[in-house]
């Protein structure tokens, strides 16, 4: 099609290239025309260098660039790429000097040796292995924030959109209708035809309240029947331009009424295209609309660098689609062409229909405790191209679980549910998972039922051994004996058994079923070994689980190991630990037994007359005893401690010379062996 | 309002004109793709009883052709008229007839440089003259039609009505379009840009 007229310079035409100083004047004015155009100048310096730098993304322009077949200002031109064209590289070469308005001034030398343009290589497209542009007018195309797009009606005449979209463009938004009765000849054409390109598309009605003042509702209704809205159009949009001799409330009742209506017929709230002009002069920069959900501006702000964005900046929303140009040049379009660019790099959240779902396969899955299952999370994506947020709830105790991707980009994931024996064991039991599925204001769910299941035996703590306090030394010594086990199960019941000085294992009976403890005389001198075992409610049964051995030793008061500071004095008697014992009546007089075992207990007479000691073990305070009793009692076990493990320990004992009953006695110091 | 002006042609202009029909004559002579004159179905031009719009006036600036058929078209033959304005996102549409009124067929260069002209006729926006010299014939009574966008008027408020008008390429004169009405400004289209910003118009090639 032929194409006259124009802005006056004619906006049109290129963006860079080698410029004199009246085209410089006219470039400048294409800027101001918001046509992005760049100045070129224009020092050429030698080229061929060696590369400066590698490739490493490709890069989309961020205006019209020219595409030279040398690093020169002074070489043709093979074209001009639009802004949001695609280019790979290969490396930057040094060239003729350029400067640059692009968004900003940018000057430099340097060039980008390109390859591919939009995916297409230069040599198929051009015939030339490698062209050149000149560097800072572009951005990495990875992390795109703009989709770029055009507007377009009959007046484009017969379009090539596959040229529109090799020229990196995403979306195309067609006029459809106006007021009643009238469809635009090019809209199914121009709907079809994008869409056969590939590229995503929707439809505008043009208002004309001042037609039909009264009848918003007509418009709406025209609209939608002329539309053809179907899943994976973008949303369509209510072009509003003309308010005729609408008031401002009338207006904004005019306007409700045909969002309302077009809501009502297909459950699409409609993106409302206004300049801020008009918005604010015919509509009162009402946020009304927005308020109300209509939350797709389509901005009409030409020449601008960013557009000024009406209703309290949509109501803290932003733009969404910015009509920056009327007149831009686009491959496949003849003349001038609306030019758009989508706020966002994916068109998810304005897709009609966009949905998605979620299932999980296998629906369920039996784990034994301990172990992990995994299951394959599908997505089915409807126009739906955003990534996909995933949580599961529900998990049991102690169980986890995991995906390989998060956020799921694609069309599927895996999950994996872990359960746990140690810590917080998972309970055995059947558990519904809930797994939420997100994407913007889409949330899906699906469901799995997890069983765990108990094929293991618990898992059993070997028995240890404690002094106990108070008690008595008769030969033999009482000592605590303690064991556990954990299951997911839980536990249904022990079994205990000992053996003592290497002899066979025997049963040792226990107060019930479930008891973690026992208290059991040891000879001083022999051996004891205990051994526990568990049964869990699913009835597995572990092994025996052995125990260190354990053996009561007594260190006389005569004992070598047994340090004494201050006055104490010997005395026998047929009650004592070896006959003998010795005591203090001094404030102070101390006794230090050094020695080597995980139990320690201290042996004495308690009588009316004897008094307090302090009691400290490896250094540290722990306890005052209070030796004092009605009536003589021998050998008591007056006080006892225990390590977790065999070590090297001291325990002191330091007599207080209790006024009236100072006596405190040292018959023996108990200790307890493990190996 | 829409006075005529008459106001000839520079004979050099003129003879370009006839020089690019000889070639469309000759062509046509070899079978080409003119018109075949007289077996074409005409359409008589609308009576100013039958029209509800006012009378285009034509600037009378294309001397009648010494080749009667082939001619340029005497613009005292010419008469043009906004049939609708239909809005398209920013921009303006003006579908705009021109009607041989003449009794010879005639041609005219199918683009023109279009404006968006006010009652007054001043300019509102001003577009360029085209390069094309692609012509097309219109026989008497036949009509061509064209479409027109304009986008962008950010200057002060027109005089009613509001239409557009065609320089023709080569100085052989200008066509301003009879508007919708006396008071229509549907051609007008919104300042979507910042104050002083400049207007577009553009116009598609004369079709039957």
């Amino acid at each position: 099609m032929q194409w006259a007229g124009g802005l006056a310079g004619d906006h049109r035409h290129a963006a860079v290239g080698a410029v004199n100083a009246a085209s410089s004047r006219r470039l400048r004015r294409h800027w101001r025309a918001g046509a992005l155009a760049l100045l070129l100048a224009m020092t050429v310096l030698p080229f061929g260098a060696p590369a400066t730098q590698a490739a490493s993304t490709d890069l989309a322009t961020n205006c019209g660039v020219s595409l030279r077949t040398e690093a020169s200002t002074a070489s043709p031109a093979l074209t001009i790429l639009p802004t949001g064209s695609v280019v790979t590289w290969t490396e930057t070469v040094p060239g003729s000097s350029w400067s640059a308005t692009c968004g900003s001034l940018v000057t430099g030398s340097s060039w980008y040796a390109i390859t591919a343009v939009n995916g297409q290589s230069v040599s198929s497209l051009y015939g030339a292995p490698v062209a050149y542009a000149a560097t800072g007018l572009f951005r990495p195309a990875d992390g795109t924030e703009f989709l770029e797009g055009v507007d377009v009606s009959r007046w484009q005449g017969p379009i090539d959109f596959v040229a529109v979209r090799s020229a990196g463009k995403r979306f195309v938004i067609a006029k459809a209708t106006e007021g009643i009765g009238f469809l635009d000849p090019a809209y199914q054409t121009n709907k079809a035809g994008a869409g056969a390109a590939g590229l995503a598309v929707t439809a505008y009605h043009f208002a004309r309240p001042d037609l039909n003042p009264a009848n918003p509702q007509g418009e709406a209704d025209w609209f939608v029947d002329s539309l053809g809205l179907v899943p994976g159009m973008l949303v369509p949009a209510l072009d509003l331009e003309v308010a005729g001799t609408l008031g401002t409330a009338e207006l904004q009742a005019w306007v409700q009424g045909w969002l309302d209506r077009v809501y009502a017929r297909t459950g699409v709230r409609a993106m409302i295209y206004a300049s801020p002009s008009f918005w604010k002069k015919y509509l009162a920069d009402t946020t009304a609309f927005a308020d109300q959900g209509y939350s797709i501006l389509w901005v009409a702000h030409w020449f601008v660098a960013g557009p000024t964005v009406p209703a309290r900046n949509w109501s803290n929303r932003g733009w969404t689609y910015w009509q920056y140009s009327n007149c831009g040049s686009v491959p496949g379009i003849s003349g001038c062409v609306d030019l758009d660019r989508y706020n966002g790099s994916d068109l998810t959240p304005v897709t009609y229909g966009a949905d998605f779902a979620v299932s999980a396969s296998p629906a369920s899955a039996s784990v034994v405790a301990g172990a992990a299952t995994a299951l394959t999370l599908n997505f089915a994506r409807t126009f739906v191209t955003t990534p996909i947020q995933v949580t599961v709830t529900g998990l049991p105790a102690g169980s986890t679980a995991a995906l390989s991707a998060s956020p799921v980009t694609g069309s599927s994931t895996t999950l994996t549910v872990a359960t746990t024996r140690s810590g917080t064991p998972t309970p055995v039991g059947s558990f519904p998972l809930t797994i939420t599925a997100t994407s913007g204001a889409l949330t899906r769910t699906t469901s799995f039922t997890l069983t765990v299941v108990d094929a293991s035996a618990p898992v059993v703590r070997a028995p240890v051994y404690r002094l106990v306090y108070p008690a008595r030394l008769s030969g033999s010594l009482p000592v605590r004996i303690e064991w556990s086990a954990a299951d997911p199960d839980g536990i249904s019941a022990y079994g205990v058994q000992r053996q003592t000085a290497g002899g066979s294992w025997q049963d040792v009976a226990l107060p019930s079923t479930t008891s973690t403890s026992l208290t059991q005389s040891m000879s001083v001198g022999t051996p004891y070994r205990y051994a526990a075992r568990a049964a869990d409610g699913a009835g597995n049964l572990s092994d025996w689980t052995p125990g260190s051995t354990a053996s009561v030793l007594v260190a006389e008061q005569t004992s070598a190991s047994i340090a004494y500071s201050g006055t104490w004095r010997t005395a026998t008697s047929r009650y004592a630990s070896g006959g003998s014992l010795k005591y203090a009546t001094r404030y102070g007089a101390s006794a230090t037994y050094t020695f080597t075992g995980s139990g320690v207990a201290w042996l004495a007479y308690r009588g009316p007359n004897r008094g307090s000691a302090r009691v400290y073990v490896d250094g540290v305070y722990r306890k005052t005893v209070n030796l004092y009793s009605s009536s003589y009692v021998s050998r008591q076990v007056v006080f006892a401690y225990n390590w977790a493990s065999s070590g090297a320990h001291k325990i002191k004992v330091v007599a207080l010379g209790t006024a009236g009953h100072p006596r405190v006695d040292v018959d023996a110091f108990l200790r307890l062996t493990i190996q | 309002m829409f006075a005529a002006s008459f106001v000839g042609p520079p004979p050099a202009a003129r003879r370009s004109l006839v020089a690019v029909l000889a070639v469309a004559a000759l062509a046509g002579a070899c079978g080409g793709e003119s018109a075949t004159v007289g077996t074409q179905e005409t359409t008589p031009p609308p009576s100013a009883g039958q029209s509800a719009s006012p009378a285009a006036t034509v600037d009378r600036t294309v001397a009648p052709t010494a080749s009667p058929g082939l001619g340029p078209c005497d613009s005292g033959a010419l008469m043009s008229r906004v049939t609708r304005w239909d809005g398209a996102a920013g921009s303006r549409i003006g579908t705009v007839e021109l009607v041989n009124i003449g009794t010879s067929t005639c041609v005219v260069f199918v683009l023109a440089r279009p404006q968006l002209v006010d009652g007054t006729g001043s300019i509102l926006i001003d577009g360029s003259q085209p390069a094309a010299l692609k012509t097309v014939e219109i026989i008497p009574g036949g009509i061509v039609t064209a479409a027109v966008q304009v986008s962008n008027y950010c200057g002060p408020g027109p005089v009613p009505p509001v239409t557009v008008a065609f320089v023709l390429p080569d100085g052989l004169g200008r066509v301003v379009a009879a508007p919708l009405s006396t008071t229509d400004t549907g051609g007008l289209p919104p300042c979507n840009g910042p104050a002083g910003s400049p207007g577009t118009i553009g116009m598609q090639p004369w079709a039957p």
